[in-house]
């Protein structure tokens, strides 16, 4: 190994991070050359300079004071006003980041307007009524399902989007969603859009896709507050 | 140079006192946060720049580990999940849109005397006034460079070398491998030496 190679060998020599084999490689070549001997002593330098020039700050003198308040405020406010549901729904929100966000909560929305859809389906007709009643049990001939609608452009560029899919089966284990996990899924699912990243277990739930329009408008906003502020049928009313 | 010793969850004194707070304990949640306000505080500052959201952050985050007590699990020491919902934290706010940590394009040779001025400087003792006009263009000279750096080489640089994690724990906040931060770490190390140069050079810091 030259000695330009080792850079990142000795920044980790110098910050005691080297395995005990690799640290006496490195001893062994510092002890004849001076080249990488002077870089690890800049390296040192740096990070000596580093460790005591760095801007600190000190919280200010009411900082302790105001977060023991905040704290007060909200051990009143939690377990009084706060749902089974809406507790679930917060610490999960507080567990991702804003970009993790938007592909839970295309699996999230997703979920809600698949029940809608077997709701719907359900209809005046052929509709089981919701409340207590357990779900509709299989019979033959299978419930019919409408074709998978083609995957837009946009959603098959946006592979990121279904890479937190895993949340539906989080959500699924929530008892809001239990008839969800009741309804019998087509044998053969569709396979004409299987040959993207788009995971299996999506293509098996059609009312992914219906979700479209909640897709583009989650594209349109800049946070997760707004997402949160829209409209929760996910439709632009702006545009008629 | 010895290899650090990584310290097994169970005998990180602080996740015994999580473990306690978990089981009931106030004064033990009182004590994490009387220890870890500095450094959460700090780690939020260098990464938003900005003094009134890193307070607000470091409150935000101390709440969360308030609400989170019952599912907590000592998975890692205890300060690696602390600044895990930090940098968490952080990063939501940055990309928020509403803040962004300023990105000044002053290269090193711009600087001057009397930069940075009304920020707070370390303290430091110098003997000779020259040393105290070097001590502050190093210290507003290293903002500067973190604040060009990218997001995660900035964060590693500093849990690493001003809050003392390893580059495994380092690389548990972040969630890479030990050996992209190794490489994040010697590159924003070296951006520091590139730009720390010509004060390197002209004084014995």
């Amino acid at each position: 190994m030259i000695c330009e190679d080792m850079q990142e060998e000795l920044v980790a020599y110098c910050d005691s991070e080297l395995p005990e084999e690799d640290r006496a490689q490195v001893a062994a070549h510092l002890s004849t050359c001076s080249a990488c001997s002077r870089d690890v002593a800049q390296y040192t330098r740096v990070s000596t300079l580093l460790t005591q020039q760095i801007e600190r700050i000190t919280p200010s003198p009411d900082f302790a004071a105001t977060f023991w308040q905040r704290l007060e405020e909200e051990k009143h406010i939690l377990p009084a006003q706060e749902s089974r549901l809406s507790r679930w729904w917060r610490e999960w929100r507080e567990s991702l980041t804003g970009w993790q966000m938007m592909p839970a909560l295309a699996g999230a929305a997703s979920i809600l307007v698949f029940f809608g859809y077997i709701v719907s389906d359900r209809g005046p007709t052929g509709g089981q009524p919701t409340g207590n009643n357990p779900p509709p049990v299989n019979t033959s001939p299978p419930v019919k399902r409408p074709p998978t609608p083609e995957v837009p452009a946009l959603v098959r560029e946006k592979a990121g989007l279904f890479v937190n899919y895993r949340v539906i089966a989080d959500l699924e284990k929530f008892s809001r969603f239990d008839e969800i996990a009741a309804v019998q899924l087509p044998e053969e699912p569709p396979t004409s859009i299987a040959e993207n990243d788009i995971p299996r277990d999506l293509l098996e739930k059609p009312g992914f896709f219906a979700n479209y329009p909640m897709l583009q408008k989650m594209e349109e906003l800049k946070n997760l507050e707004t997402v949160l502020d829209a409209p929760p049928d996910g439709n632009d009313k702006s545009h008629g | 140079m010895e290899q650090k010793e990584q310290i097994a969850p169970h005998d990180d004194p602080d996740v015994q006192l999580m473990l306690r707070f978990q089981q009931g304990n106030q004064e033990a949640f009182r004590q994490l946060f009387q220890k870890y306000t500095p450094s959460v505080v700090n780690f939020a500052f260098h990464f938003l720049g900005n003094r009134a959201r890193a307070e607000e952050i470091t409150q935000e985050v101390f709440l969360q580990v308030y609400r989170w007590q019952q599912r907590y699990e000592p998975k890692a020491k205890f300060s690696t999940w602390l600044f895990k919902i930090a940098h968490n934290h952080c990063l939501n706010e940055v990309r928020k849109g509403e803040y962004r940590a300023t990105v000044e394009s002053i290269s090193p040779q711009e600087d001057s005397d009397g930069e940075e001025r009304g920020r707070e400087l370390p303290d430091t003792h110098p003997s000779k006034g020259e040393d105290v006009l070097a001590a502050k263009q190093a210290s507003a000279r290293i903002t500067k460079i973190l604040r060009r750096l990218p997001e995660t080489q900035r964060t590693a640089l500093t849990l690493s070398r001003l809050e003392g994690l390893s580059y495994q724990e380092v690389a548990e906040v972040l969630g890479v491998t030990e050996k992209a931060v190794k490489s994040l770490v010697f590159r924003a190390t070296q951006s520091l030496k590139d730009g720390l140069k010509d004060i390197m050079d002209s004084y014995d810091l």
